[in-house]
């Protein structure tokens, strides 16, 4: 299971994960940032900090909501992920794609 | 990091439905508590190579409404196993050699790939995928 919470913090929407991004919980993450985009957001941080495992749908998810923020002229980025987590985004090469930071004060200022 | 001196077996047979995807978390969970002993980098493999199989299952494997799903692990000195076995038709599986940076789907079998050694049979109407990843031993605590 997973839950999401979603703040401001400026222009910026920080969606807080807890839990497992997994097949179960994927489809939840791309609605919780079409659910942003549509309400005007385009800049996303996610953070990964409380997130235990991701695996392939949970990365999925991910660049899905990364092509539907650039799609409205936005972004997203990642930040405080696992061991896991790092293990996944480098054998896929998706680490490449996803940018993860350290912290979610990086990757706002990142924008 | 030390390895156990004999075997250690889990198992749990689950739906083959999001519900159950949840039970093999849970008993994978406990499989990681219960084995510091075993190197972050090969629990962790085993653990997403295990997770992606049954995921594969549960999404692409067209089992029939009720399916169970089951899994055992088995914790060695040198090795750690587990084989994911479902009822049913043989799954016609497609490796890919790669996938696009931008898909958002295709990455599992690939990745269970990279992580574990990945076996599939079927044999008298049972799927089942045997998951293993060799670890280095190391000497126990003598006391």
């Amino acid at each position: 299971m997973i839950e999401f919470r979603t703040r401001d913090v400026g222009e910026i929407t920080v969606v807080d994960a807890a839990g497992r991004l997994d097949l179960v919980s994927a489809t939840l993450f791309r609605e919780v940032i079409a659910t942003g985009v549509a309400r005007g957001a385009r800049l996303f941080v996610v953070d990964l900090a409380e997130v235990v495992f991701v695996d392939s749908s949970g990365l999925g998810s991910l660049v899905a909501g990364l092509k539907l923020a650039r799609r409205v002229g936005g972004d997203l980025r990642i930040c405080a992920t696992s061991e896991q987590v790092d293990l996944v985004l480098d054998l896929t090469g998706l680490g490449r794609v996803l940018h993860p930071y350290r912290e979610v004060t990086g990757a706002i200022a990142s924008f | 990091v030390r390895s156990p001196r004999s075997d250690t077996r889990y198992s749990v047979a689950a739906p083959a439905t999001d519900r159950g995807l949840t039970a093999v978390h849970d008993l994978l969970d406990r499989v990681r508590d219960e084995h510091a002993e075993f190197a972050a980098i090969d629990r962790l493999s085993f653990r997403t190579a295990i997770a992606e199989i049954v995921a594969n299952v549960i999404d692409h494997a067209g089992l029939a409404q009720g399916s169970l799903i089951e899994l055992d692990v088995v914790m060695s000195p040198n090795m750690i196993g587990g084989c994911v076995t479902a009822a049913g038709r043989p799954v016609e599986y497609e490796l890919p050699d790669s996938v696009p940076l931008d898909a958002e789907r295709g990455r599992g079998l690939l990745l269970a790939t990279q992580l574990c050694d990945i076996r599939y049979d079927h044999v008298d109407g049972v799927n089942s995928w045997r998951v293993t990843r060799v670890v280095e031993a190391h000497s126990a605590p003598t006391n």
